[in-house]
Parts: C-alpha cells; sequence; structure tokens
C-alpha cells in the first residue's frame, strides 16, 4: 500500500496555484495590524506612501482572499495547496508548528502580489499528542505582480490531524 | 563595527482575546481557532490561539525596538511549541548569538528569541537582521542587488 498517495507525491517540487492578492497593499491594512499587535514602528504609521511599509509578519496576509465576494456562495481558501492536502488526506484539522521566512524587496502601499505555492515535504502517518495525523511542508514565494521583484518566502511545516471529525 | 550592542531587556505581555483576534482579522486570518473558543476546544486546544503573524509581529516589534527603525529584517524561523492563548503573561527576551560584518556600513545580527511563560518556552524565534554601523546609511537603502542575508543557520 502507497503511504504517500502517487497524485500527491507528483505534486512535489512544482509550483502551483499561482495567485494575485485581490487588491492592493494599502496603508490602512497596514495600521490596523500595526495596532493589534502594538508596532509603533515609523513606517507602518507613515503618512506619505513612499515612506509606508508593510510589516514582514504581513507577508503572507496580502494573498489570503477575503472571505466573502458579492454574487459568490464559496468562500476561496488562500493556502489552496494546504487545503487540497486536508481534503484529499481525511484530515480536516491542522496547525502551523513552524515557519521560516526570508524578506526581499520592502512592500509599499499599491503594490499587488502574486505567490505560488510548493509542497516542499508530504510525511508518512505519525502521531503527536494533537493525535494521529502527518506533517507536511509548503513553500510560498511572493513576488510583485507587476515587476516580478521578490518580496519574500515562507516554508510552513503544518501538522494534519483529526481523521473521521469534521472539518 | 559599532561597538559592543545593548542586551535586549525583558518585556512582559498580557496575550488577551482581543489581541488575539485583532492580530488574526487584520492578517486576514479567518481560521475559526483564532477567534471561536468552542472550535478551538474541538481542536483539543485550550483556546483560541494567537496565529502566525501575530506571533512573528510581537517577536519582530520586541527586536526592532531593540536594534531601531534604521535596522531591516531579513530572515527568521519561528518555533511554536505551545499554544499562545488569552490570559497567558509572556516574557519576550532574546540574546544575540552571532554578529559579521555586513558590507562597510552595516552588520548581520542573529537573535534568539523566546516567548516564555514561567519556566515554558511557548514560542521561540531565530531571526537575522541588518542594522547600520554608526557611521553607515539606513539598512533600508540597501539597494536590491545587494541585500543579500546570510543563511539563519
Amino acid at each position: 500500500m502507497a503511504i504517500i498517495p502517487q497524485d500527491l507525491a507528483e505534486l512535489v517540487g512544482k509550483p502551483c496555484f499561482a495567485q494575485e492578492s485581490d487588491g492592493a497593499v494599502e496603508a490602512g491594512a497596514i495600521r490596523l495590524f500595526a495596532a493589534a499587535v502594538e508596532d509603533g514602528f515609523p513606517a507602518y504609521w507613515a503618512d506619505d506612501p513612499a515612506q509606508a511599509l508593510a510589516p514582514p509578519a504581513l507577508l503572507s496576509a496580502w494573498n489570503r482572499p477575503l472571505m466573502w465576494h458579492p454574487g459568490e456562495d464559496e468562500a476561496p481558501t488562500g493556502l489552496a495547496l494546504h487545503f487540497l492536502l486536508k481534503d484529499r488526506l481525511g484530515l480536516p484539522r491542522a496547525v502551523v508548528t513552524e515557519t521560516e521566512s526570508e524578506v526581499s524587496e520592502p512592500i509599499r502601499p499599491g503594490a499587488r502580489v502574486r505567490c505560488e505555492q510548493i509542497l516542499v515535504e508530504l510525511g508518512e502517518p505519525t502521531s503527536n499528542r494533537l493525535g494521529e495525523g502527518r506533517y507536511w511542508t509548503i513553500r510560498v514565494e511572493y513576488r510583485c505582480a507587476r515587476s516580478h521583484a521578490l518580496f519574500g518566502a515562507e516554508t510552513l511545516r503544518f501538522f494534519g490531524y483529526g481523521a473521521g471529525l469534521a472539518a | 563595527m559599532s561597538g559592543p550592542l545593548p542586551e535586549l531587556v525583558p518585556l512582559t505581555r498580557m496575550v488577551t482575546a482581543r489581541a488575539i483576534v485583532m492580530g488574526a482579522a487584520a492578517s486576514r486570518d479567518w481560521q475559526r481557532q483564532h477567534h471561536d473558543t468552542a472550535y478551538a476546544h474541538e481542536m483539543k486546544l485550550p483556546d483560541v490561539i494567537m496565529n502566525t503573524p501575530t506571533q512573528t509581529a510581537w517577536f519582530h516589534g520586541y527586536a526592532m525596538a531593540w536594534a531601531g527603525p534604521e535596522a531591516r529584517i531579513a530572515r527568521w524561523r519561528l518555533k511554536m511549541r505551545r499554544p499562545v492563548c488569552p490570559g497567558a503573561e509572556i516574557v519576550l527576551s532574546g540574546a544575540i548569538a552571532r554578529q559579521e560584518p555586513a558590507g562597510p556600513e552595516a552588520e548581520w545580527i542573529w537573535l534568539d528569541l523566546r516567548f516564555g511563560q514561567g519556566e515554558d518556552t511557548l514560542s521561540s524565534m531565530v531571526l537575522l537582521l541588518a542594522r547600520p554601523t554608526p557611521a553607515g546609511r539606513s539598512c533600508w537603502d540597501i539597494p536590491a542587488a545587494e541585500w543579500t542575508p546570510p543563511p539563519l543557520g
């Protein structure tokens, strides 16, 4: 019996689910996050868009789709590869256990962000204090949609679990 | 080189449900474990949990308040060992793990950072940032072609 399903094994190393942010990076969103985390870094509060910077911690946020759009019944999911793995493996619950990130070009208001997802690794069944499940690792690269300059990349390690439970 | 750097002073922060929910919403993270306690319990979690961008931002804010606004974050590795839930009194702490010149005007600094609750480490981060030397320009002015951070190690 294949421990890792063949169709998922074939995804390893292949960029997929290219997606562009559904809006431009904007100063209000930067300020809202800076207020939420109580960070007074001056560039997060700058009135001049040329001086404003998005927090590196928001690298992934711009490509999380809005949870509702007029005329659409189903909310799209941001990290589509992750949700594909959860569905395909029958593991409705998942938590992030480790992330590694790098940032290159600063992200400023007005930019649109394009990302691609790559399955780095899919582990064999294992168990931890959350129960039985699997670890998997996904790398996401974020680029300027216009210039293709690299904004940054993050590698996320998940543990999926909860087979037999509702999502 | 810029000479001896000051130590990072521990900082205590209370984790509230509002901080968790606001951080998740402001990072467009609608996953229910960040705002729905009953769902978090179904996930075998003790309560709603602080999401990755919020934890990352707490670490970054702590490090950048120490390093100054001319410093620039390059890389980080975040390990989340225990859920960060409302009611936790977190002590952010850290230490310089390594320093290296980054050209004539800046240096690379590796920090080991920690979210502590009592004796427990809830999360930890290895963070690499560039910091200007006293005579150096802001690290935000480093052109893309010259921005070549070394590995985290």
